[in-house]
């Protein structure tokens, strides 16, 4: 079984490796082959290891080597495969796969597609060290890894001034969050003297209460910061002008659930602290309608799908925070198979409109595009939490497990979202394949992406669409992992109007954007009907003035007071003291390099002053030596 | 009648004799092979040499696994002597050969490898200084020191330009005065002890609590001054610059690292005995020397406009800096020093090659040196990936972490520290300061200066090749893993060196 | 000093050379002092001129050839060989087989050396490959 662990986690690295050996020449289609070849390879060991676990086998630990053993500190670079981090490993591969191959379609005329896949697969193996690490310094490298790939992957059209300004953006949001992280980890470590998981939860307990607050609080930041959630969030929506294999793979399936396994992995951690839980959930259920709001009136396809992903973060994060663990994992799941879905049908449809994002210049679509419509409206109902789709499921496990715990506003701020995100989502569908083809005014002529490209998304439509049957199974394999329970609503009365309840709403929701949005006489808005002025549509139009905000008083303060201190401390104090030094430094080695004059019997001249000076004191101490007695006569003598 | 000598063959041990003999076979088969069929192809010569040191590669492998089950073992009527330091020295040496030769593949011709005697004459340089470091008799060191050197100032001279010739003779003066120092130091510890052994010396030595102690140091600074030659420790040292400058920038970088660790292991096993037995006088002098070496060669890199140059004021003062092990003298301060030299290798030999596939046959009009600063300038721009490679050698030089001399430097001033050396650990410290400033400016140079003259980029990379770009390859790879290399290796060399107690 | 000069036979030596060391720095600086204190300065055109005494340099008309000093480095190399056997055969019954053994490596390293030089021509006149 170790073997199929190392296979699952080095082919990544091998299919970067590789790629990255072609990195500077031209485009060479079996990069793209082998990589997802490669990426295929852990898939399918992945899957093994599932099917092992699930069969009840025992969790695998291997330790590769000793990392670091320095005094006290001893980290082995140790990994394990147990239920957790096997179903995450499935949900990583899978979805890489399936982006892989989708890739080789979608980066077909790009000039840099050798370069994509070395990042791609290295974001991979980044990821599979993240989750299967067996200790939190492992888990901060995957971290950390993941950070970097995602940096060269938002900013891969690097020409492009606004990619490598969301690739700095998202890089440098993500480090203020790593630096929480990592005091949460330090303090880990001084607390219980390990990093490894099971020691650390094992000794958890034992700690005093503020302790522990201040650790989940600071490891809670960290998983603020990968995961996008307020106040952290806006790197997010910008991180969209990456390509959208990208999206699909990095900003919606995998690397910004990490936050979300984070807490999981450290849910002995968080059962001891249900005040820090209950905050975090609050958070996610405020994220949850914050984002959705922002999503209803937004005017960028993969914008909007990116508010989309943050709610749903959100969701989970209540879950966690509940203490729902096996429920939020469930629905991390589930998420990643149909936002996977949507962004890669996002792709396709940009690809048909040559770029353009904006769903108003859309419309009527559906005739040209028949599967991807098909694939998003399926995958749009599976978010929406549409029975028996996928999303229902998860979804509805998370209102419940509110209900249950009597959390009625988190339960009614969690209903609401569901409506909000049934709303959005179908409106991004109706503008898009439905009423009248406005694109024709701008010159397009759409059409389908390569059938490769379809069939590579068909695994994923077919479990966004089938994944609720597995909530048995799911619950049985995570439930001893994660002290999972189920949460039953006691009276079955209430159970039935809830669940039609929720349903009812959220149909009432995609009929209503459907009524608005699918008619004819949609025109591209120019800021100049009612709706567009009105104080609710600018509010959430510029996102609640956030990024604004942002720039005014942290970028902005910032920047000037760099310059004063470049001006007036760096440029006076520091620069003249380190020039000074610098100065004296170099002034002494010009003096003396005279002595290097390269005549050769100057050398030979030093070379015997050397020699002459060691004698000198050679001698001194042989006499010191032989006379010591007569000395030491002759210095009492004098008195000293 | 006397009786007939009966020499049995066991008690010769001629397996330890084996490492040696490899090379100085193989030499002899280049030069009949020459012999037999001239003009043949100088790749056939580099495939003889890899060879020939693979294999001695592998008898050296055999001796460390004999010195694992038995401890250290004496051959040739105890002549020998293959101990830890004996085997991991070897190592470095065999190993950083191994890197050396494939440069003599490069795209361009040079007048050197077209002949098979510089590939033999290589071979014995390396026996040499095998001879040298397996062995603590004081005549076969001087041996080997000559039979090394006398080589190495030839294959100097076979670069063919006057400034080889010059560098060459240089050498060769200079190195005929060490040498001189060398064998009259012998012969007053010859003459106060009666031994030519250096454990004998050190057990006659301390036997009579170095009652001749005015003899002792007249005949250790006369050893030091020789082996501060060879080691290039201030006011020693002038020889390098030039030396460096007049060879090939491989020549160069192999310079920098094989004759150092033979000189290395040999300073360990004559002084430590020394300072252990407490000459303070001898401490103090090595002191000295280890600060101004450091200090001084730093501040004369800080001052080279040709890179060149530069890396070989940066080689003295990396010397210096291992020096410091020789004097501190405890185990954990020489497995330091092995472990530095063995990263040293690969970050050195990989900077000198970076020069030596930009070597130009003609300087350009303007150009008042092979490697100037200006070369270098706005590199990134015309070849992204060598600048790239340039600046992680100059990194690791700096001892910037995680790349490879970082873990040597930070073992070493450890090491220091733990002795009770803290003043020069400080001293260390400060001195990887100051070094950080000129490998930053060529750093500088290559990335945030543009190009001036369009005419050099065509000749960065001209002397490329494949051979060339592997070696580069593995010592940037070296470079950068070291980290995950740094325990296992210090396990082993730590294990060889404690082994044979020192 | 008593001690010293019993225990070590090769004292004496040591002594000589040190004075030899000093008297000859000491007698090339006091040449040196001596001449440029001494000699009468004259700045005529003549006088600076190599000889001092009027002739021209010319170059050397009757080079020697560097086939002369090859040929007298490989004689004394070889030469200097034999000094080896001569020991070796007077005691050649002591050393019996191993002393044997050793010879015959070494002329066969010796026998390598020479068949280089004749290959390369070092034994010709004139014919340097």
């Amino acid at each position: 079984m170790e073997k199929y662990l190392y296979i699952a986690l080095f082919a990544p690295l091998v299919s970067s490796l590789f790629s990255a050996l072609f990195t500077a020449q031209k485009k060479k289609q079996f990069v793209g082959v082998i990589a997802s070849l490669l990426i295929f390879t852990a898939f399918a060991s992945s899957t093994v290891l599932l099917v092992h676990i699930l069969n009840g086998g025992e969790p695998i630990h291997v330790t590769l080597m000793t990392w670091m053993a320095t005094g006290g500190l001893n980290i082995p670079f140790g990994f394990v495969v147990d239920e957790v981090s096997v179903v995450m490993m499935m949900v990583v591969t899978l979805v890489s796969t399936v982006v892989h191959i989708y890739s080789n379609g979608y980066m077909d005329h790009d000039k840099s597609f050798n370069r994509f896949f070395a990042w791609l697969s290295a974001f991979v193996f980044s990821m599979m060290v993240l989750v299967m690490s067996d200790n939190y310094a492992g888990l901060f490298i995957g971290w950390e890894g993941v950070g970097l790939c995602s940096w060269g992957l938002i900013g891969f059209w690097y020409n492009k001034e606004s990619a490598t300004w969301a690739a700095n953006e998202a890089f440098i949001m993500n480090r203020i969050a790593d630096l929480g992280m990592l005091i949460g980890l330090f303090l880990v470590y001084w607390n219980t003297g390990t990093l490894q998981y099971e020691e650390a939860f094992a000794a958890f307990p034992g700690l005093d209460h503020a302790t522990l607050v201040w650790i989940g609080i600071f490891l809670f930041i960290g998983a603020m910061g990968k995961s996008a959630q307020f106040p952290l969030h806006t790197w997010l929506a910008d991180a969209m002008e990456g390509p959208t294999p990208v999206s699909a793979l990095i900003h919606a399936a995998t690397m910004v659930t990490a936050g979300v396994y984070l807490v999981i992995r450290s849910h002995p951690l968080y059962d001891l602290i249900p005040n820090v839980g209950l905050f975090i959930a609050s958070l996610g259920a405020f994220v949850a309608i914050f984002a959705a709001s922002m999503a209803l009136v937004n005017r960028d396809m993969k914008r909007i799908i990116a508010y989309s992903t943050l709610s749903q973060l959100g969701y989970m994060f209540a879950a966690a925070g509940l203490g729902a663990y096996w429920v939020a994992l469930f629905h991390l799941m589930a998420h990643a198979f149909f936002k996977a879905l949507l962004f890669l049908g996002a792709g396709n449809v940009m690809h048909a409109m040559h770029d353009e994002l904006d769903p108003f210049k859309m419309g009527a679509l559906k005739e040209k595009m028949k599967w991807t419509w098909i694939m998003m409206t399926i995958a749009s109902f599976a978010l929406a939490g549409v029975f028996p789709l996928a999303g229902f499921y998860s979804k509805d496990a998370i209102l419940e497990v509110g209900f249950v715990e009597h959390h009625y506003i988190i339960y009614t701020v969690l209903l609401v979202t569901a409506g909000l995100t049934a709303f959005y989502s179908f409106r991004l569908v109706a503008l898009i394949f439905h009423g009248e083809d406005r694109y024709t005014l701008f010159g397009i002529h759409p059409h389908e992406a390569y059938k490769f490209m379809l069939w590579a998304m068909s695994p994923l439509l077919i479990l966004a669409i089938i994944a609720g049957a597995f909530q048995h199974t799911f619950f049985e394999l995570v439930e001893e992992a994660l002290n999972a329970v189920h949460y039953h609503i006691h009276s079955h009365v209430t159970l039935w109007i809830m669940i039609i309840g929720t349903q009812a709403f959220v149909l009432a929701s995609i009929f209503y954007a459907y009524k608005k949005y699918a008619r004819k006489g949609i025109k591209v808005p120019d800021g100049t009907s009612e709706t567009e002025q009105s104080f609710l549509y600018k509010l959430l139009y510029n996102q609640y003035y956030i990024p604004y905000f942002y720039d005014e008083y942290f970028v902005k303060p910032y920047r000037e007071l760099s310059s004063i201190f470049w001006k007036k401390v760096d440029l006076k104090v520091v620069d003249a003291t380190v020039d000074g030094i610098a100065k004296v430094l170099y002034s002494t080695g010009s003096a003396t390099r005279g002595m290097q004059s390269g005549n050769l019997s100057t050398m030979l001249r030093w070379m015997v002053v050397g020699l002459v000076v060691l004698l000198m004191i050679a001698v001194a101490v042989g006499l010191a030596a032989r006379y010591s007695a007569e000395l030491s006569q002759f210095l009492a003598g004098l008195g000293v | 009648m006397l009786e007939p000598v009966n020499v049995s063959l066991e008690s010769l041990n001629l397996m330890t004799l084996a490492p040696m003999l490899i090379p100085i076979v193989g030499a002899l088969l280049i030069l009949v092979v020459d012999l037999f069929k001239s003009n043949i192809d100088k790749s056939l010569y580099v495939m003889l040499s890899i060879l020939f040191l693979f294999t001695d590669f592998m008898a050296l492998a055999g001796s460390s696994s004999a010195f694992m089950q038995n401890g250290t073992l004496l051959g040739l009527f105890d002549v020998m002597l293959v101990d830890g330091l004996a085997i991991v020295s070897q190592f470095i040496i065999v190993v950083a050969s191994m890197l050396f030769i494939p440069l003599a593949l490069t795209s361009k011709r040079f007048h050197e490898f077209s002949y098979p005697e510089f590939f033999a004459l290589f071979l014995f340089m390396i026996a040499g200084f095998q001879f040298m470091v397996a062995t603590d008799n004081l005549i076969l060191i001087f041996v080997g020191l000559e039979t090394a050197s006398l080589s190495l100032y030839t294959l100097i001279a076979m670069h063919n330009r006057e400034k080889s010739f010059e560098a060459a003779v240089k050498y060769f003066t200079m190195g005929a005065l060490a040498a001189g120092f060398y064998s009259f130091g012998s012969m007053i510890f010859y003459a106060v002890t009666g031994s030519v052994e250096i454990n004998q010396i050190a057990t006659v030595l301390v036997a009579n609590g170095f009652s001749d102690i005015g003899f002792v140091m007249v005949g250790f600074a006369f050893i030091l001054a020789s082996f501060a030659f060879k080691l290039s420790l201030v006011p020693f040292h002038t020889w390098a610059p030039d030396v460096y400058e007049g060879s090939s920038a491989a020549m160069a970088g192999y310079m920098s690292i094989v004759p150092k660790i033979a000189a290395f292991i040999v300073a360990m096993r004559f002084f430590e005995f020394l300072i252990h037995s407490g000459l303070v006088w001898v401490e103090a002098i090595l002191y000295v020397f280890v600060v101004v070496t450091m200090t001084a060669a730093n501040l004369w890199a800080l001052v080279q406009t040709d890179v060149k140059r530069m890396l070989a004021y940066s080689s003295i003062s990396h010397a210096g800096f291992a020096m410091a092990a020789v004097m501190i003298g405890t185990t954990q301060a020489n497995t330091a020093l092995l472990l530095y030299w063995v990263l040293f290798t690969f970050t050195n030999l990989g900077s000198f090659s970076m020069l030596w596939i930009s070597r130009q046959k003609k300087m350009l009009p303007g150009q008042n040196s092979d490697h100037s600063y200006e070369k270098f300038a706005g590199l990134v721009q015309s070849s992204p990936m060598a600048a790239t490679i340039m600046a992680l050698f100059m990194l690791s030089l700096a001892g910037v972490p995680p790349f490879a001399l970082f873990w040597g430097k930070m073992y070493l001033i450890s090491a220091a520290v733990t002795s009770g050396y803290t003043v020069l650990a400080l001293i260390m410290a400060l001195n990887s300061a100051i070094a950080g400033y000129y490998y930053l400016k060529l750093i500088v140079y290559m990335f945030m200066k543009d190009p001036v003259d369009s005419r050099y980029e065509k000749v960065i990379g001209s002397n490329l090749s494949l051979s060339l770009k592997t070696i580069i390859g593995i010592a940037a790879v070296g470079t950068i893993f070291a980290f995950i290399a740094v325990d296992p290796l210090l396990q082993a060399i730590g294990g060889f060196v404690y082994n044979s107690g020192y | 000093m008593e001690h010293i000069i019993t225990a070590n036979p090769y004292f004496g030596v040591f002594v000589l050379f040190v004075l030899t060391f000093g008297a000859f720095t000491a007698t090339t600086i006091i040449a040196r002092l001596a001449s440029r204190a001494l000699a009468a300065k004259d700045t005529e055109k003549i006088k600076l001129s190599v000889y001092e005494c009027g002739p021209e340099v010319t170059k050397q008309p009757n080079r020697l050839s560097p086939q002369f000093y090859l040929f007298a480095l490989l004689f004394l190399l070889f030469d200097v060989e034999i000094v080896f056997m001569f020991p070796w055969a007077v005691d050649f019954k002591v050393l019996g087989w191993f002393g044997f053994t050793e010879m015959i490596l070494f002329i066969i390293l010796l026998a390598i050396g020479f068949v280089y030089a004749w290959k390369k021509g070092a034994l010709e006149w004139h014919n340097i490959k």
